[in-house]
């Protein structure tokens, strides 16, 4: 039975089970290797709580009380960070959304899935307006034209998205799935598995849901500590071991699970032992 | 301390950040196994420095290896 509860314990936070079982420096080794190799890996990894799917539009409905004209036109809103919790947060996360407007021209801004194309339609004017979330997930729209009255709005990835390098619209990977674009192979039916099951149960719940915390908190870390010379954003290989630091913390928690059991069961063996 | 400031400390190469998360992950898994395998501390940083001394020699194996293949190829 002891070796079950130790398991169980591990599940909760890694190396509360050898804790339990009375072996501390291992208990406080383990757990310090895991936090920190995921830790790591989410301060470098920020597409991590984005799931490669089900990122679905939404509407809004925002009524503009003052005459147009009447209030100068606000520019793009600049792209400054807040704190948001990935794990939390909708997809889509408007922060300055509001269902009462007096200006005329609104400009948008939020978090979202990182490097997402993004695009506001506004149904009853047809205005719209397109922009591309950071290698944090911060995005800022340019003002959008509101009329008189109601408006009714809709936020979405866009599929299309017009880039001034090529001068035209360029197909984009749409991630919502009643679109039925979006169509995951085998292999990536195997990768929503493994996120949507294996990385919250190995890395723990307790991790999993406090990393989205952590990663709300560091998410402009490479602003102040820029760890590679010249290089704005976060690179792509190093995202990449971001990811695999994940995947790291998540087998080394397997590896404590193993430990704890095998630890019990040999415990047991030898008490049983006439 | 300023953003501006700190960007000055901010000196080192893509590939030196990459050996570095390397050589992270390589003594964290050394960590690991070592308190996994062994009981006494004693035997615990034994294996953990022979799991190091491993970890060099391959580093520098791969990057000989790497430049041989280079001056034979090029980049």
């Amino acid at each position: 039975m002891k070796k079950f509860t130790c398991v169980l314990l591990n599940l909760c936070f890694p190396g509360l089970g050898h804790f339990s079982v009375g072996q501390r420096t291992k208990a406080i080794v383990f757990a310090s290797c895991v936090c920190l190799t995921y830790l790591i890996g989410l301060s470098l990894d920020f597409d991590h709580y984005y799931w490669y799917e089900n990122i679905h539009s939404q509407d809004h409905l925002v009524t503009l009380q003052a005459k147009p004209g009447d209030s100068p036109d606000s520019g793009a809103h600049p792209l400054k960070a807040y704190f948001v919790n990935p794990y939390h947060e909708s997809q889509i996360d408007i922060a300055n959304l509001a269902p009462r407007v007096s200006t005329d021209h609104i400009a948008y801004f939020g978090h979202t899935k990182p490097g997402l194309t993004l695009e506001i339609v506004n149904e009853n004017t047809g205005d719209k307006v397109q922009t591309q979330s950071d290698y944090r997930g911060f995005f800022s729209f340019e003002p959008l034209e509101l009329i008189e009255g109601e408006n009714k709005l809709t936020f979405r990835p866009a599929n299309e998205y017009f880039t001034e390098q090529a001068g035209r619209e360029i197909h984009v990977a749409n991630y919502d799935l009643s679109s039925r674009r979006y169509q995951p192979g085998t292999l990536e039916k195997l990768w929503h598995f493994i996120y949507k099951m294996v990385f919250p149960v190995l890395s723990t719940p307790v991790l999993h849901y406090g990393g989205g915390v952590f990663q709300g908190l560091i998410l402009s870390w490479w602003e102040t500590l820029p760890l590679v010379v010249d290089q704005p954003t976060i690179p792509a290989p190093l995202r990449d071991v971001g990811f695999y630091f994940v995947i790291l913390a998540c087998m080394f928690n397997l590896l404590v699970l193993f430990d704890g059991y095998d630890t019990c069961y040999n415990e047991e063996f030898q008490r049983d032992l006439p | 301390m300023t953003p501006a400031t700190m960007r000055s400390f901010n000196v080192i190469s893509l590939e030196a950040a990459l050996i570095f998360f390397l050589f992270l992950s390589c003594l964290l898994f050394s960590i690991m196994y070592a308190m996994v395998d062994n009981h006494s501390k004693g035997e615990t940083l034994l294996d953990l420095a022979k799991n190091m001394k491993l970890f060099f020699v391959g580093l520098i194996l791969c990057a000989l290896l790497v430049n041989f293949l280079q001056s034979l190829f090029g980049t």
